[in-house]
């Protein structure tokens, strides 16, 4: 009895702590309704494909100021997601606590630390971009900043993971049967001075490699980026990210090394209608059997999670050579603000090609359409077209078309079967 | 590069500021002055902004006045003295009214504070966090009053 007495009594000063606390946060609360609807279209498929996203959200925020400037505020957002191939997700999107101390260590720097599930990602969203749970510092003083980040993905739902790197993460990501996605700890440090930025990534694989089935990766990554900028809005960008590793399948080990390298050209011009322009190029490495040369092989390049590359044909970012041209604008956009002002159209042009036409056989979604005898390299052009525009600050649409057009034949490294291929795709996005 | 973007909008503040004194020249020097002290916006404070700058008010009114002209036009907060204080919600809806700028698709169904702040801060009227329930200084109520006038004027933000 007596237990359960002080059992009691200390839940009620909980309870007293915890409103207190809450109390002196200015509280906001709101939510979102978006809307994807996808259909696509190829002499490939018997009829055409429809695909329907409809994600319902809902988000609070306590706010409050510091006296010392900063702040402090929590967050939490979930939703109810319903898709075509499941008829409901509900899942936490956001749940953490950031922090803000401007001048904690020394004048003119700014601490921030964030607790919590919150994005994660690497400078170039190539190696990671993704939520996890876990904590962030960040230190930026003038010119230079750090930061350090921990997480843990284990606690994401397995439908919304996509952090995918064995064999055993892409079968699980095909059955209903795993709650959660791949438990793996992420480690993150980078360090930014003026216009370029050292960072390095860690993961590990918390599986258990003597389980039957399993097989585990542990990665390493060291990237560096640069930004030069030429005339009033002209940026060059360039990366390079260094990518080694560590696998088990039962007994057998094996060690990892693959690259990416990049290349891009950023141009923004407001007096043009707000012109934008970009081209980038990427080139991430393939199998490359070498060891006889420089003592170990090449492999092919292993981001925690895939970035989404095309709107119709979006291959995994390894043995890849990859170029975007991409511009668009607002049309209507004068002087004054008019009631299409908004509108912005935009076009892209994305070239594929594989790095190596010998053993481009680590992308299962497609890899049974290539010609096993074509010695191309080229895998094929998608275009795209693509209006959006808020309609109202809180009424967002957007509508974009792509077509797809592979290298077969003669010509590339698909096989006659694989035909060309359309998607349109619809956006409604919503906030109350 | 912080520091500069806040010089920058130091001069910027300033510039807004001079920009809006014709418009708003119902505040006497002192009103300005002691809406630019109040830590927290008072009400009567707020009112007396968006009332004079949108010349809906004499230049020489005080804050009672303002208050009770707000009655006239149906935007008064119930239960409310011209010496408390509103929050950014409160103050956003009262701009809204004022400069008649349309607001979103929620606010149109639902007109006040809560999507008022919401627009503002969609805008970039409010820079910054800007929470419906909130309080603001009368400096940045200022700040907030000079950009929905360019806003509301067709200009960019």
């Amino acid at each position: 009895m007596n237990r359960l007495v002080r059992l009691g009594s200390l839940a009620l000063v909980f309870l007293l702590v915890a409103t207190a606390g809450a109390v002196a946060f200015d509280w906001d609360w709101g939510g979102s309704i978006d809307n994807t609807t996808q259909f696509g279209f190829s002499q490939m498929y018997d009829e055409t494909q429809w695909t329907q996203n409809l994600r319902l959200g809902l988000w609070v925020t306590g706010l409050q100021q510091l006296n010392s400037g900063g702040s402090v505020t929590m967050t939490a957002a979930g939703s109810y997601r319903f898709t075509d191939e499941r008829d409901y997700i509900f899942d936490v999107d956001l749940l953490r606590a950031v922090g803000r101390y401007p001048g904690a260590l020394g004048p003119r720097t700014m601490l921030t630390a964030t607790l919590g599930r919150t994005p994660f990602r690497d400078p170039t969203g190539l190696v990671l971009d993704h939520l996890a749970d876990g904590g962030i510092v960040v230190l930026a003083l003038p010119r230079t900043s750090l930061r350090l980040g921990a997480a843990y993905t284990g606690l994401l739902l397995s439908p919304s993971s996509n952090i995918r790197m064995s064999n055993i993460d892409y079968t699980e990501q095909g059955t209903d049967d795993e709650f959660f996605g791949p438990k793996r700890a992420i480690g993150l440090l980078e360090f930014g001075f003026r216009n370029t930025t050292l960072f390095t990534l860690a993961q590990m694989d918390l599986r258990d490699s003597d389980d039957p089935g399993e097989d585990v990766v542990n990665t390493q990554y060291f990237g560096i980026t640069g930004t030069a900028r030429f005339g009033r809005s002209t940026y060059w960008d360039n990366l390079l990210i260094v990518n080694m590793g560590q696998t088990e399948t039962g007994a057998a080990e094996d060690n990892l090394f693959g690259f990416v390298v990049g290349t891009g050209l950023r141009y923004f011009n407001e007096d043009l209608r707000f012109s934008r322009a970009s081209f980038r190029a990427l080139f991430t490495s393939p199998y490359l059997p070498v060891e006889e040369f420089i003592g170990f092989d090449i492999d092919t390049f292993t981001p925690i999670s895939e970035p989404t590359l095309g709107l119709v044909f979006t291959p995994r970012i390894s043995n890849l050579i990859f170029a975007e041209l991409d511009y668009s604008l607002r049309p209507f956009a004068g002087p004054v603000r008019g009631p299409l002002d908004q509108l912005q159209v935009g076009t892209a042009a994305r070239a594929y090609f594989r790095g190596r036409f010998a053993g481009f056989t680590n992308d299962p979604d497609f890899v049974g359409q290539i010609d096993p005898d074509s010695d191309s390299m080229y895998l094929g052009t998608e275009v795209e077209l693509g209006v959006a525009t808020r309609v109202l600050s809180d009424l967002g649409l957007g509508l974009r078309t792509g077509v797809f057009l592979p290298g077969s034949g003669d010509l590339g490294a698909f096989s006659s079967e694989r035909k060309p291929e359309w998607v349109v795709r619809f956006d409604l996005s919503t906030a109350f | 590069m912080q520091w500069i973007r806040g010089t920058i909008l130091g001069v910027l503040l300033c510039v807004v500021s001079l920009l809006i004194v014709p418009t708003a020249s119902a505040q006497s020097n002192d009103a300005l002055d002691i809406i630019l002290s109040e830590q927290q916006l008072t009400y009567g404070s707020a009112a007396l902004l968006v009332l004079s700058a949108t010349g809906r008010i004499d230049e020489e009114s005080s804050f009672a006045q303002a208050v009770s002209r707000l009655d006239a036009f149906g935007w008064s907060i119930a239960d409310r003295a011209a010496a408390d204080p509103v929050t950014l919600g409160e103050y956003s809806f009262l701009l809204m009214r004022a400069l008649e700028l349309p607001g979103g698709l929620m606010y149109r169904i639902a007109p006040g504070p809560r999507y008022a702040a919401r627009e503002v801060a969609a805008l970039r009227i409010a820079e910054g966090t800007a929470m419906v329930n909130m309080s603001l200084s009368g400096e940045r109520a200022l700040r907030m009053l000079g950009r929905a006038m360019i806003h509301a004027e067709g200009g960019r933000l």
